[in-house]
């Protein structure tokens, strides 16, 4: 019993880290501009079936998963070049209906270029397991949670030390006033969907050699990260990285003790408990406005 | 006379209504100029303009000899045009420090990954910008607050807050759209006397304000307007003196 919690746990946590990556990556979209983007998964499938792509015209293993960070992050910068910031009149919630049409126009391209096959990539170094009593830890899981800490890291350091970090809140508390101090608002909030894209695009290479990829990998990789945003209050950033654990540890836990078939709707569950009890999400403030 | 900032025609039409029409002025390095007018003379549409919010429909504005028509507001920020507003706009979701040292935005020039891994070059930066931030926040009088989330402060001390930030921005010019709005009469008492240690700073400041004793005992040099357009200028005594002034604030005497 005690092996089954600690396998449930190592796979929850290696999960739980790319949820917690897109999570980060709704986070800092809504952080700035208060959008929800429904896009952030197409990153993640973006990221992974680019590098596919490229190792299979040859491209050195490394080089591929750079070029395929590069590919995801014009795609977050495309995206809002052409058309977050046309319609930057437009109210929150077009905004999010314009980047659930995104996110459905990107799949149809990812269907026409890749077909409907999965894919995976080879593990970044080495199969061999490392045993903890009957449970197992693969190099790759390391390579997950490894890459997702330093990540999640540089980018707490970056709102928290950092002036551009801060610049990038100011533009979410108050546009105008921040464009009056100097802050280039519009290259902020492409900056936030470059960061955004990088992190769905990293998510995405490190959890392909694990999980298959698909030209709709994005779809449900994206709905989990949003619900780990949701957990740990939408727009705390750290919040949606400790949601993206949770997360997963809670859904392979319910797979290895209940049964796997109920794995994702665990995931669904959580949300909508989320969202009738606590609102605000765990780590979040409530919202209110200062008249 | 020093090119400062220069206004030549400016007209602002809102659907056919002219919000300012036909405006012209000019204000003088390191003084105080302020806007004055009834309600709806135009007095905030001037800022909006003059900060890049709205684009004149026609007429040439010009800071130090360069156009700011067509600037965007950060880039008018750069050239060294800072503002705040009659109801503060502040960060909420920051503290008073912080409100203050983004601010400072301009001034710093580490990177995301420099920052992001503190390198000693970016920390040494950050130290310097947070002293700049804290030297404006002691200027303005809350250096005791400065670790208090901004969304906890009275009204009086958000709006020396919006100071301070401005003053972050390192302006030459401060635009200060009615800083003694919904201030009692100490606290306006000592946003006079502010606006005043600004100017000691060498900065200059335009003022749109609707206390009297405020505007009268800062300004060098008042504008007053009317409907949009251009009525009297002068010095406040000059000003206080005008009939056209008068009749405007209180209206002719015989209907």
């Amino acid at each position: 019993m005690s092996d089954v919690l600690l396998q449930s746990l190592i796979t929850g946590v290696t999960i739980g880290s790319a949820y917690a990556l897109v999570g980060l990556g709704f986070a800092i979209i809504f952080n700035v501009s208060d959008v929800v983007n429904f896009a952030q998964g197409e990153f993640v499938m973006v990221g992974a079936m680019s590098a596919v792509s490229l190792l299979a015209v040859g491209v050195p293993f490394a080089v591929a998963l750079f070029l395929a960070l590069v590919i995801a992050v014009c795609i977050g910068l495309i995206l809002e070049k052409f058309a977050i910031e046309p319609a930057k009149s437009a109210t929150v919630v077009s905004t999010i209906i314009i980047t659930i049409g995104a996110s459905i126009f990107l799949r149809g391209l990812a269907l026409l270029i890749w077909g409907k096959d999965f894919h995976s990539l080879p593990a970044f170094s080495g199969e061999t397991p490392i045993h903890i009593g009957s449970a197992t830890l693969t190099p790759q899981s390391m390579w997950v949670m490894g890459v997702t800490a330093v990540l999640v890291f540089l980018v707490h350091q970056f709102f928290n030390r950092t002036i551009t970090g801060k610049a990038l809140l100011a533009c979410s508390a108050n546009p105008i006033a921040a464009s009056l101090i100097g802050i280039p608002v519009k290259r902020m909030m492409l900056f936030a969907y470059g960061l955004s894209a990088l992190l769905g695009g990293a998510a995405g290479l490190l959890i392909a050699p694990i999980a298959f990829t698909s030209y709709d990998a994005g779809m449900m990789l994206g709905l989990k990260g949003f619900a780990a945003a949701i957990l740990g209050g939408l727009g705390n950033p750290m919040g949606a990285v400790a949601g993206g654990v949770v997360l997963g540890v809670l859904e392979s836990l319910g797979a290895g003790l209940i049964s796997s078939g109920y794995k994702d709707a665990i995931a669904f569950i959580i949300l909508l408990l989320v969202l009738f009890f606590k609102p605000q999400g765990f780590f979040g403030k409530a919202g209110e406005e200062r008249v | 006379m020093d090119l400062f900032l220069e206004a030549e025609n400016i007209t602002k039409t809102f659907g056919g209504v002219a919000a300012i029409f036909n405006l012209s002025f000019a204000t003088r390095k390191g003084s105080v100029y302020s806007v004055i007018g009834p309600n709806g003379a135009g007095k905030t549409t001037l800022f909006n303009l003059l900060t890049g919010i709205y684009q004149p429909t026609s007429g040439n504005m010009r800071f130090e000899g360069k156009s700011l028509v067509g600037q965007p507001p950060h880039k008018i920020s750069k050239l060294g045009i800072s503002r705040t507003f009659q109801t503060p706009q502040i960060f909420l979701n920051m503290t008073v420090l912080e409100n203050t040292l983004v601010g400072c935005h301009n001034h710093g020039s580490s990177g995301f990954f420099s920052g992001a891994l503190s390198l000693p070059s970016s920390r040494k930066e950050a130290a310097r910008l947070e002293e700049q931030a804290m030297e404006n926040l002691v200027f303005c009088g809350l250096d005791h607050l400065a670790n208090r989330e901004s969304d906890a402060l009275p009204y009086g001390e958000l709006k020396r807050l919006e100071v301070a930030r401005a003053l972050s921005t390192k302006p030459k010019l401060l635009l200060m759209d009615e800083p003694a709005a919904g201030l009692n009469d100490s606290e306006t008492g000592e946003m006079g006397e502010l606006i005043r240690r600004i100017q000691k700073l060498g900065i200059s400041v335009m003022l749109v304000e609707h206390n009297m004793a405020l505007v009268m005992a800062v300004s060098d040099g008042l504008l007053v307007l009317n409907y949009g357009e251009y009525l009297a200028e002068g010095t406040p005594e000059q000003i206080q003196n005008n009939p056209k002034v008068i009749e405007a604030y209180l209206g002719m005497g015989d209907d």
